[in-house]
């Protein structure tokens, strides 16, 4: 709530302030495309960014599985270095569970109050773009990071109920500001041949690229 | 350290994943079809979020001056006429019930669903002594005819279909094993329970709540059972955990909205029943259990885990526990606050339970008093690495990732050769079911011909010489 509430009146960023790019290890090897429009993106809004070259991975894998030893050298890391568009097709939004209910970027559906969805916001504003609906926008899609593997079946078929969801009602494309989420629900997607395709909200916005 | 075998909800939730089309996407529709009764109710109530905090503010006031309030309840209930005993574990419960039971000749016991009395594994100590022992919820009594704990701590028998129950009835009851009619199934169970309440010596039920300020208790039942059985028998035995204490009558009314809104999608159970000393010609005795919880309460990243009123909507919104089943994870207490209760019990053996999340943190937002139940599940990976009880592929990977990703230079050498090594590598190596987990219902993502770094470097012209 605290993030929330402090991102929500930051209203602007000083051009002189510098920024630190952090593009996940997955990211620099799978899915460079999303950290090129992130940079991109940020430049158009005449950001100051840089990727400082020092870095290597966030400690997630580690850190969430309660291994704080072996997740500190990643995380010292990070703390020390760190400080346009069109889209005709319809798009199912997947918030992720961390973003949702870590970052507070949209209202949970267990939490009563206002709905708000500041991801689903930015996308109204890219010409052609279509939301479609889903039936259970912030149900765990079953990434979770080494639970992926570490619990294969349950995270299969929720990955697999995802898609279903998404292809249900009528969408194209998958968008997300999470990109392991998408890499799962991706995997999953292309092995039970459904016609779906998973990109990040970065591209979107930047209008690439796509590959 | 225990001498039992770690449980494995990973590979139990395989199991009923894999057992048919029919069980766990029932189980997953059910659940979550009661999430969405939940959250309408919610949702029409304007202060619904300041009543959960409300509920979790009392809750933790209790707690830290619990031992005022069990003595307050104690005296009271004492002057109402009920006979107060002290359980400080699951074995003590038992032997203070046994010889209640003992002393007045009782053969035959009908009870009420009590999860406290489930931790106490109490039935199988009292028919090891002779004594009857005869669940009355409904989906109690499924369960134990079938030889099986709860699944779930308010809905018991939920990951059977009435097919599975028509067939349990017909093995244990005789009845005709096709008619699975929910009707003629409850009609059946009506009938079969009925000459048990009448039979019974005494009632046996749980209690939700226990008011410190009048020494009375509260059970919540849908089905009346609970009430029949206190009322027919002349003698009634409540067990009632330390940490169902609330201090004052009118704290009810925060709980009251939040329990069964939050554990079915209902305003309220259909019976709401006050207990406050014996019935005339009647004699009530209230087990006050510890069973851990004082060491618990002790615990000072865990001790929130006491605030518990037992709805079950953190195993509701769970994604992972609707596609497992609660027998899964091997233990009294299943789903997300079954993974933060069950270690303390024994911490070897449900090591592996702190795993079976994805730490989506819907449990924390969805808990009526606000346990912070995603935060503890990862305190408790965190206990479980430090003990060395981290599964062995993860423990020896983490070794060598927590220093490779400590330093980008060995990192990046180990970048260059990863595309080359997934492009060579043998399909089996990638999609092999146990030596590649991703691969078995996924397909791998494939490497960039051109990593960010190697954009970045050559499209940023600052960066061109480095």
């Amino acid at each position: 709530v605290a993030t929330q509430t402090s991102a929500t009146m930051q209203k602007t960023i000083s051009k002189s302030m510098r920024i630190g790019l952090f593009i996940p290890c997955f990211i620099d090897l799978i899915y460079p495309e999303v950290g090129i429009a992130a940079l991109e993106l940020l430049e158009k809004f005449g950001l100051n960014v840089e990727y400082p070259l020092d870095q290597t991975c966030c400690g997630q894998p580690m850190s969430n599985s309660g291994d704080e030893v072996n997740s500190a050298p990643a995380e010292h890391l990070f703390v020390e270095t760190f400080p346009w568009a069109e889209f005709h097709h319809s798009v199912a939004l997947h918030n992720s569970c961390s973003s949702v209910r870590g970052l507070g970027i949209a209202k949970p559906s267990e939490i009563m109050g206002v709905p708000f969805d500041k991801t689903a916001d930015l996308l109204t504003k890219v010409k052609g773009l279509v939301l479609v609906p889903v039936d259970r926008p912030d149900d765990c899609c079953g990434f979770g990071g080494t639970f992926c593997v570490t619990d294969e079946a349950v995270s299969a078929r929720m990955g697999l109920e995802k898609a279903h969801d998404h292809l249900r009602h009528g969408a194209e494309y998958v968008v997300s500001p999470d990109m392991s989420c998408l890499m799962h629900q991706q995997g999953i997607a292309r092995r039970a041949g459904l016609d779906l395709k998973y990109v990040h909200l970065a591209q979107v916005l930047n209008g690439g690229p796509f590959q | 350290m225990s001498t039992t075998k770690q449980v494995d909800p990973a590979a139990a939730a395989e199991l009923f994943i894999l057992q048919d089309q029919v069980h766990e996407p029932m189980h997953d529709r059910f659940l979550w079809a009661t999430m969405q009764r939940r959250d309408a109710e919610a949702a029409a109530i304007p202060e619904w979020e300041e009543l959960r905090e409300l509920a979790s503010k009392i809750k933790e006031h209790t707690l830290t001056h619990l031992g005022d309030y069990l003595e307050e309840f104690e005296a009271n209930a004492t002057k109402r006429g009920a006979h107060v005993h002290w359980a400080i574990d699951a074995n003590e419960h038992n032997a203070i019930v046994h010889a209640i039971l003992a002393d007045h000749g009782v053969k035959e016991l009908i009870k009420s669903k009590s999860m406290l009395q489930e931790e106490c594994q109490m039935t199988p100590f009292l028919e090891r002594r002779g004594v009857k022992v005869i669940e009355s919820d409904l989906g109690e009594r499924i369960q134990q005819l079938d030889g099986q704990p709860p699944s779930h701590i308010v809905f018991p028998a939920i990951h059977k279909t009435r097919q599975d129950v028509a067939q349990v009835f017909a093995r244990t009851i005789g009845t005709d094993p096709h008619n699975d009619d929910p009707h003629f199934l409850t009609e059946v169970m009506r009938n079969n329970a009925r000459p048990r309440f009448l039979a019974a010596g005494a009632g046996m039920t749980g209690g939700n709540f226990a008011i410190a300020e009048t020494g009375t208790f509260m059970v919540c039942t849908n089905e009346g059972n609970a009430d029949i059985g206190a009322s027919v028998p002349p003698l009634h035995i409540a067990s009632i955990g330390i940490e169902k204490l609330i201090p004052r009558v009118e704290d009810m009314g925060v709980f009251l909205r939040l329990l069964a809104r939050s554990a079915e999608g209902a305003p309220l159970t259909q019976y709401t029943s006050h207990f406050t000393g014996p019935r005339k010609d009647g004699e009530l005795h209230i087990v006050l259990v510890d069973n851990g919880r004082s060491r618990r309460l002790g615990m000072p990243d865990f001790w929130h885990s006491l605030k518990c009123i037992r709805c079950g909507a953190c195993m509701n919104t769970c994604p992972v526990y609707r596609r497992s089943g609660g027998l899964a994870y091997g233990a009294t207490y299943s789903g997300p606050i079954g993974v933060i209760l069950d270690p303390t019990f024994d911490e070897f053996k449900y090591s592996e339970l702190p795993f079976h999340s994805t730490l989506c943190g819907s449990c924390s937002d969805v808990c009526p008093v606000k346990i912070d139940i995603s935060d503890q599940i990862l305190g408790w990976r965190r206990v479980m690495a430090k003990k060395g009880y981290l599964p062995l592929a993860k423990r020896l990977s983490f070794a060598v990732a927590g220093h490779v990703f400590g330093h980008p230079e060995e990192y990046h050498a180990l970048e260059s050769v990863a595309e080359p090594a997934v492009d060579y590598a043998p399909h089996f190596l990638l999609y092999d079911r146990s030596l590649n987990p991703w691969g078995r219902d996924r397909e791998l993502p494939q490497l960039a011909k051109q990593t960010f770094r190697e954009w970045y470097l050559a499209n940023r012209s600052k960066h061109a010489d480095v």
